[in-house]
């Protein structure tokens, strides 16, 4: 089960990119409070806390408390939506709040956790991991912190799949049961250069991702 | 080393690099990965230079993956030429990447060893660079 985290926050009077600039600037994160039945409210908070809240072994699904002088703010229980980080200066940029109804069910990602070490991997395999985190649907009492996966009967070639993965109690897996969760791979044979090095074998292998070919300038 | 298999044209603008990469610029298939903190035209030499060395120093198991293609043509007219007389003929394939980019993502092999071989990696490139890491709460 996931743990409670107190998080203070204070109202955000002012909507927009002006008003949000200011509040980095006095070194505070803009955020938006919504839920089922409830009006959005701006919210900021201070990054470090945020640091903190994620910090604990529950990451992402850690269930925050807001404290705060406001009453529509004080005592919700929360669980981060989104989260925005500035790719170079590596600092929150603007973080989406959910607030959490105990009665009705939430849609979350939980993270992976492969156990134990594979047969194959112990033969020179390679474990390849397809998916890091379960898309999952339970009422927010049952949000598991993490699902674990117990890779160690996996041989050269074998592979685990979301159906092979046994639901928590009160959880749904909201993907389809065909999707690989982690395979065991033979090492590819290296694909080196006519200049390179000769008679030094590789077992790096290489992989271009797909999106890289997205992008072009 | 990498290049398109098919082109459309065969030369381009020369273009602009604005702005920071929010594309990209997350960790999604390795464990560590190798950011860019300034823009930068990366050729496919580099890339490869930098694949070498990481695959050296990693020598068995992990696996890598190369987040960027070069598929930006860059010409050059000969050595003595007079100007004028049309733009040169292509010679190299570059990357171009904004700050923030993440060019090389590496998983299975400890961090130690991850780090190292990133680092060797990273002064392969024309640019500064940071190594990164899945662990981080950014990369949540």
């Amino acid at each position: 089960m996931t743990n409670e985290f107190e998080f203070p926050v204070e109202l955000k009077e002012a909507a927009g990119k002006g008003a949000a600039r200011k509040v980095r600037a006095a070194g505070m994160v803009p955020g938006i409070l919504y839920g089922h039945d409830t009006e959005p409210v701006m919210v900021t908070f201070e990054e470090r806390l945020l640091v903190k809240a994620l910090s604990t072994p529950a990451g992402r699904n850690i269930f925050l408390k807001f404290k705060s002088e406001a009453k529509e703010l004080d005592g919700a229980k929360i669980l981060i939506k989104d989260l925005q980080v500035h790719p170079l200066k590596r600092r929150f940029v603007h973080a989406d709040f959910y607030k959490l109804d105990p009665n009705r069910a939430i849609t979350a990602e939980v993270p992976l956790r492969m156990e134990g070490t594979a047969v194959g991997q112990k033969l020179g395999g390679i474990l390849q991991i397809a998916r890091h985190a379960l898309e999952v649907s339970c009422l927010p009492d049952a949000l598991p912190e993490a699902i674990t996966v117990d890779i160690s009967s996996l041989g050269f070639g074998d592979s685990i799949h979301i159906s092979d993965i046994e639901e928590p109690e009160g959880v749904t897996f909201l993907q389809p049961g065909k999707l690989a969760v982690c395979a065991i791979v033979a090492p590819a044979a290296s694909v080196e250069d006519e200049g390179e090095v000769e008679g030094e074998e590789e077992e790096v292998e290489e992989e271009r991702s797909t999106e890289s070919e997205e992008e072009t300038e | 080393m990498l290049s398109p298999k098919n082109i459309r044209f065969r030369k381009v603008q020369k273009g602009r690099r604005r702005g920071m990469a929010y594309r990209g610029s997350k960790i999604n298939f390795g464990d560590y990965a190798l950011q860019v903190l300034s823009d930068a035209w990366i050729t496919n030499r580099q890339i490869e230079s930098g694949r070498i060395a990481i695959s050296h120093h990693v020598k068995r198991g992990g696996r890598l993956w190369i987040r960027v293609f070069p598929d930006k043509p860059l010409t050059k007219k000969p050595l003595e030429t007079r100007m004028g007389k049309g733009k040169g003929s292509p010679e190299l394939w570059v990357a171009s990447v904004r700050p923030g980019r993440i060019i090389y993502e590496i998983r299975g092999v400890d961090e130690k060893l991850a780090r190292e071989a990133l680092r060797r990696a990273g002064n392969k490139l024309p640019v500064k660079t940071r190594i990164i890491s899945r662990e981080d709460v950014y990369e949540m």
